[in-house]
């Protein structure tokens, strides 16, 4: 599975699906068991896609998934 | 009734068909009950007359995708739990796809209720083998709901076959209900040039259109990969394709390293107004997938007027007729899908014969007469249903 597709459905089954949710990107590395390198590209991708939002708390950035970003890891299992 | 997908959560043909088969029972006097997913922005309860939707929230995470549809049906049954109490037993459980086969199997026997399990698509199909563990279990899951389930229903003869080669079904045990269409909603007027306007795109180019979930099924790359001959007789000819998936990006950079930047358009995920408005205002509806069950896409593609080309797969090939309401072509082939586009925009009076046998042929797809037919497989099942 390439790192986009980990990254949405690891999302999704995590439930990172709203802003009260969001998760950072080391936590988020941690969970799907890869390095913050890795993230980097994925991340960027998603983002311009419009499948992740980001946010900004205490100068730290959060990740969640959109209503499209949903969409987008339920089409990988259907 | 069981559904991972519910408007506006919609992922694929799952959720339309639920809508509105829900809809169509609570028209006629039937409580509905729908037990589903939640969804940003989206009510936890709906009613409307004698439909309720229900939005379960899955309280705990998990590690991968298997494990959280085990735990989404754990938390449907808890909310089939608490709705007995409040709206007294149900009649029958209606479950769609493998998602909702365990809670739909447990809930059968808890509430010693007949189970339906419908069929939009099978793991064999959508992946084309079992090549994977998690296929092997889903495959599985399939079975197991085919067999305790009173009756399937699935969606085209091509997949009653399919089920009963896989999973040894009694021919009489699976009936064949096709999905529907609602043809009032494609009859309204559409500014055409105010539509093209919106997505860039100038009155006197012509549009060739595609809808699905941006995924390997839907063969969305071949369409691709067919645009330049498309071009090569239709240059003023623009490509939109509407819908979301994990491939979006990927098909992105096709189109620009095909150096069809400016001539493929994605829109992603919009809503059905905008959706209705686009197909009215395009010129040919493309459907290049590898693996179809049905197609409810064509259907509104005929509802809408508009030439239809299909590749012959699955469903497809039982909707549309080949030469009379739409055109058939290869799949796995972008040879063949020009072929099949070019054929509808050069030849205008075959393109207008398709479209007036196309909309003749959608009136016998109204959902109301498909509602009858799922309510007629409750009564039976209701009969035939067995607990050891």
């Amino acid at each position: 599975m390439s790192n986009i597709k980990r990254v949405l459905s690891s999302l999704l089954t995590l439930g990172i699906t709203s802003e009260e949710k969001a998760i950072d990107v080391e936590e988020l590395a941690n969970k799907i068991g890869l390095n913050v390198s890795e993230l980097n590209e994925p991340l960027s991708e998603l983002l311009r896609l419009g499948h992740l939002r980001r946010i900004f708390f205490k100068g730290k950035e959060y990740f969640y998934l959109t209503a499209t970003g949903i969409i987008a890891a339920c089409s990988i299992y259907s | 009734m069981l559904t991972w997908e519910y408007p506006p959560r919609v992922i694929g043909g799952i959720s339309r068909h639920v809508y509105w088969i829900c809809k169509s029972m609570a028209k006629v006097g039937v409580e509905v009950h729908v037990v589903t997913l939640d969804f940003p922005n989206t009510p936890e309860y709906e009613v409307d007359g004698l439909l309720h939707i229900h939005r379960v929230k899955v309280e705990v995470g998990s590690p991968n995708f298997y494990l959280w549809v085990m735990l989404f049906n754990h938390f449907f049954e808890k909310k089939v739990g608490r709705l007995i109490n409040k709206f007294g037993p149900f009649d029958v459980i209606h479950a769609h796809d493998w998602l909702t086969i365990t809670s739909g199997v447990a809930l059968k026997h808890l509430l010693s209720k007949p189970l339906i399990v419908t069929f939009h698509s099978t793991e064999m199909g959508r992946s084309g083998g079992l090549h994977s563990p998690e296929s092997h279990m889903i495959h599985g899951l399939e079975w197991w709901g085919s067999f305790e389930a009173a009756q399937v229903i699935t969606v085209s003869k091509y997949m009653k076959d399919e089920l009963i080669r896989l999973y040894k079904l009694p021919s009489d045990k699976v009936q064949v209900i096709s999905n529907g269409i609602d043809v009032k909603t494609f009859d309204v007027f559409v500014n055409k040039d105010i539509v093209k306007a919106k997505l860039g795109i100038s009155p006197n180019e012509k549009v060739i259109l595609a809808i699905g979930r941006l995924t390997w099924q839907k063969g969305f790359d071949d369409l691709i990969k067919a645009f330049p001959k498309v071009l090569a007789i239709h240059p003023n000819s623009r490509l939109v394709i509407i819908g979301d998936g994990y491939m979006k990006g990927e098909l992105e950079r096709l189109a620009w390293n095909m150096g069809l930047g400016n001539k493929v358009i994605f829109t992603g995920f919009i809503s059905d107004q905008e959706l209705i408005e686009i197909l009215k205002s395009s010129d040919a509806l493309v459907i290049s997938s590898r693996y179809e069950p049905f197609g409810i896409v064509a259907l509104e593609g005929m509802a809408s007027g508009l030439p239809v080309v299909v590749t012959n797969v699955g469903g497809l090939a039982e909707i549309v007729e080949h030469e009379k309401d739409g055109i058939w072509v290869y799949a796995n082939n972008p040879d063949s899908i020009a072929w099949g586009i070019n054929r509808v925009l050069s030849d205008q009076a075959l393109a207008s014969q398709i479209i007036f046998n196309g909309k003749e042929k959608v009136k016998k797809y109204d959902w109301s007469v498909i509602t009858q037919k799922i309510l007629q497989v409750y009564e039976i099942s209701k009969q035939v249903v067995k607990f050891e």
